[in-house]
């Protein structure tokens, strides 16, 4: 396999086999954050195709060191906007039947990763989003009102919510 | 809050590294969009680069025109030049044999240039004198000469107008050398002679000098027109002589090329300097070839009926209208006459129909794929409706119950052959034209989705790859006095075939194209 500065290279170039490996390398990563902003796993996929495209597009705006950082602020990115798209449609799925590659244990939980993305997947839709922007990409509330065209305070209740919640679930799997 | 703090901290390190194995066929999904992706950039690589090269082509031919005509410019003011001399030195030559035969009382016998007018002239009064001046005004011409070329040479002045005014003593035109020169001589005549030259680019026009008395013209020569309002006045007899004079000017022509005679084309074509309203602009380009291009807004028309075969048990689009859409496109024709002209052409547009999206009524237990929905156009497909009907506890049909319409786009590329009928008024042109167009279906695609955004993606099924219709319009240009012409286009086409191979389905598309455009006669 190529280095990532040759692959990328060859995506600026627009070439087929650097896109192909570029996928190859990042798409079950990049899949497991489009898993945590999405309801479904058909939403996940069409986010991971979207997101690609986008990253294919964009890939010459690129210049920071940390290029898994780059993609995956271009992922939640494409996931905030189709969240403010899809804001009317609020199907609720249970990402359950999905099986994460890096399903670890946390030590003081005993729960699999994919048991808490399960839990995540059950918030309703606003709830998850602040919580992931907040917990997981570490934005502001003020940053979280503008993203999702909300207010601050609406932003500090839906993560106050949504903890709750799943300190509720995590509870139940302590018992 | 150190539980709070505990929670986002456990979340967010399964996040981080969390990964999911992508689901299979989600690379394929993504080369064909990228594949995609890569066509329509090289086809918009090469629209542009074909527009460019047409582009550089009409401005290499334009400043190669421009050079040629400024080099023929030159060339044509020393040989006008020095057929000036010779001119002035004939007409002086001239009026010095009337002169001497007014001194005479004898009749005035034809001069080098025109005999019998001139002999007329003096018939009415002996007594009269002729002042003569003469004003050679050359300015341009667009033919190129070449002084080792006489045919070419000739042509160059069968171009010019010439004006030849034969007037009073009193006019104060006179050159200063030319009137003093004939004044020594001879007081009471004096004849003066413009002729001048107003052709600039092509474009011709007659200079009048009417006197006061006598408003008489006559177009005179076959390559030169000369007009003489002849007025003799005698100071000493206030016996006034009016007169048109027919100046033969072939002389003049002589000087240059003796052996040239004018053709009857010529002679027509001076004729045509005469008519108020003729262009010689678009008239010049009897025959020869054109290029247009345009841009402009194409509107297509939606279903005029339901499908022939009804039963259907899927979405459908019960109500459809037309949109529309960005066209671009060019003609390159050839004027086979003044009247008739014949063009081909390519023309880029999408035919673009909306329609009301509607789930069938009773109760949907299953959804195919390939046939998701119809339009008056055909079947359709959509591709990411499939993904969601993977997922478990995901009420497909509820979420399709909450869209509310459909878009069709078909990609179209279309060759026109065309034959118009040219009209013509002072600088403009309208052209009626009528012809047939092969139409080639390059893509479609059908949209699914509510009033905000399109949500499914699919295309139209069993649709022809090319059909062909019959398109007829009229064009309003303005021609300028370079080779450009700008304008408006209208076109109406209706394709004689259906659009698709099912015989469920019987619709003919239309189109009204409107678009600006630009012309250019080489």
């Amino acid at each position: 396999m190529k280095s990532l500065e040759k692959i990328i290279v060859g995506c600026r170039k627009n070439k087929a086999w650097a896109q192909a490996e570029l996928f190859e390398m990042f798409s079950d990563k990049m899949f497991g954050i489009c898993l945590y902003y999405s309801s479904n796993k058909a939403d996940a996929e069409d986010l991971l195709h979207d997101g690609f495209l986008k990253v294919f597009e964009n890939i010459n705006k690129y210049k920071s060191d940390n290029f898994d950082a780059w993609m995956r602020k271009v992922f939640v990115n494409i996931a905030l906007m189709r969240y403010r798209k899809g804001k009317r449609m609020s199907t609720v799925e249970e990402i359950e039947n999905v099986k994460g590659i890096s399903n670890v244990v946390f030590e003081n939980t005993q729960i699999h990763s994919d048991e808490l993305l399960a839990m995540i997947s059950k918030l309703p839709a606003q709830y998850k989003m602040v919580f992931n922007l907040y917990a997981i990409e570490g934005y502001k509330h003020k940053e979280i009102g503008e993203m999702l065209e909300i207010s601050d305070s609406t932003s500090k209740s839906n993560l106050s919510r949504a903890r709750k919640i799943l300190q509720e679930q995590l509870n139940e799997y302590k018992v | 809050m150190s539980e709070q703090h505990n929670i986002d901290q456990i979340f967010s390190a399964a996040a981080k590294g969390y990964s999911a194995s992508t689901p299979s066929g989600a690379w394929g999904r993504m080369d064909a969009a990228l594949k995609a992706k890569r066509q329509k950039r090289r086809l918009t690589i090469w629209f542009v680069s074909v527009g460019l090269g047409i582009l550089a082509s009409i401005l290499g031919l334009w400043f190669y025109n421009s050079a040629n005509n400024h080099s023929t410019i030159e060339t044509e003011s020393n040989i006008i030049e020095s057929n000036t001399t010779n001119f002035e030195s004939k007409a002086d030559n001239a009026n010095n044999e009337i002169t001497q035969q007014n001194n005479n009382n004898e009749q005035a016998t034809a001069n080098s240039l025109n005999k019998e007018d001139l002999q007329n002239s003096n018939n009415e009064n002996i007594e009269e004198e002729i002042a003569k001046e003469s004003i050679i005004d050359t300015q341009n011409s667009d033919t190129e000469l070449d002084n080792s070329n006489k045919k070419n040479a000739t042509k160059t002045i069968n171009k010019e107008v010439a004006v030849i005014g034969l007037s009073s003593t009193n006019n104060n035109r006179l050159p200063a050398k030319h009137s003093e020169g004939n004044n020594a001589d001879n007081n009471q005549t004096e004849e003066i002679a413009v002729i001048e030259e107003v052709n600039l680019n092509n474009s011709y026009e007659v200079i009048k000098e009417d006197s006061a008395e006598n408003n008489n013209r006559e177009i005179v020569a076959t390559d030169v027109i000369i007009e003489s309002d002849s007025i003799s006045e005698s100071n000493q007899t206030e016996n006034t002589v009016a007169e048109i004079t027919i100046i033969d000017t072939l002389g003049t022509e002589e000087a240059i090329n003796p052996s040239d005679n004018v053709s009857e084309t010529e002679t027509e074509e001076i004729q045509k300097l005469a008519d108020p309203v003729y262009i010689p602009n678009v008239d010049k380009f009897k025959m020869g070839l054109f290029f247009n291009i345009y841009a402009g807004v194409s509107l297509s028309n939606g279903a005029s009926s339901e499908p022939y075969y009804t039963n259907f048990k899927m979405a459908s689009s019960p109500q459809e209208y037309g949109a529309s859409s960005p066209n671009i496109g060019f003609n390159l024709g050839f004027r086979i006459s003044k009247k008739f002209s014949v063009s081909l052409g390519m023309k880029r547009y999408n035919h673009v129909i909306k329609g009301d999206f509607s789930m069938p009524d009773k109760r949907v237990t299953h959804i195919n794929i390939d046939k998701f929905g119809y339009t008056s156009l055909g079947y359709y497909s959509v591709d990411n409706i499939n993904n969601a009907m993977q997922t478990k506890n995901f009420n497909t049909v509820e979420y399709l119950r909450e869209f509310t319409q459909t878009k069709v786009k078909l990609r179209f590329v279309e060759i026109p052959l065309n034959i118009g009928y040219n009209m013509y008024w002072r600088n403009w042109a309208m052209t009626a034209h009528g012809g047939f167009n092969a139409t080639f279906v390059l893509s479609n695609e059908v949209q699914v989705g509510d009033d905000s955004d399109y949500y499914l993606y699919g295309e139209m099924q069993n649709l022809r790859d090319n059909i062909f219709g019959v398109s007829f319009g009229m064009d309003i240009s303005y021609y300028t006095k370079s080779r450009f012409s700008f304008g408006l286009k209208t076109d109406f086409i209706y394709y004689l075939n259906d659009i698709n191979t099912s015989d469920d389905f019987k619709f003919h598309p239309y189109s009204f194209i409107l678009s600006p455009q630009i012309g250019f006669r080489f």
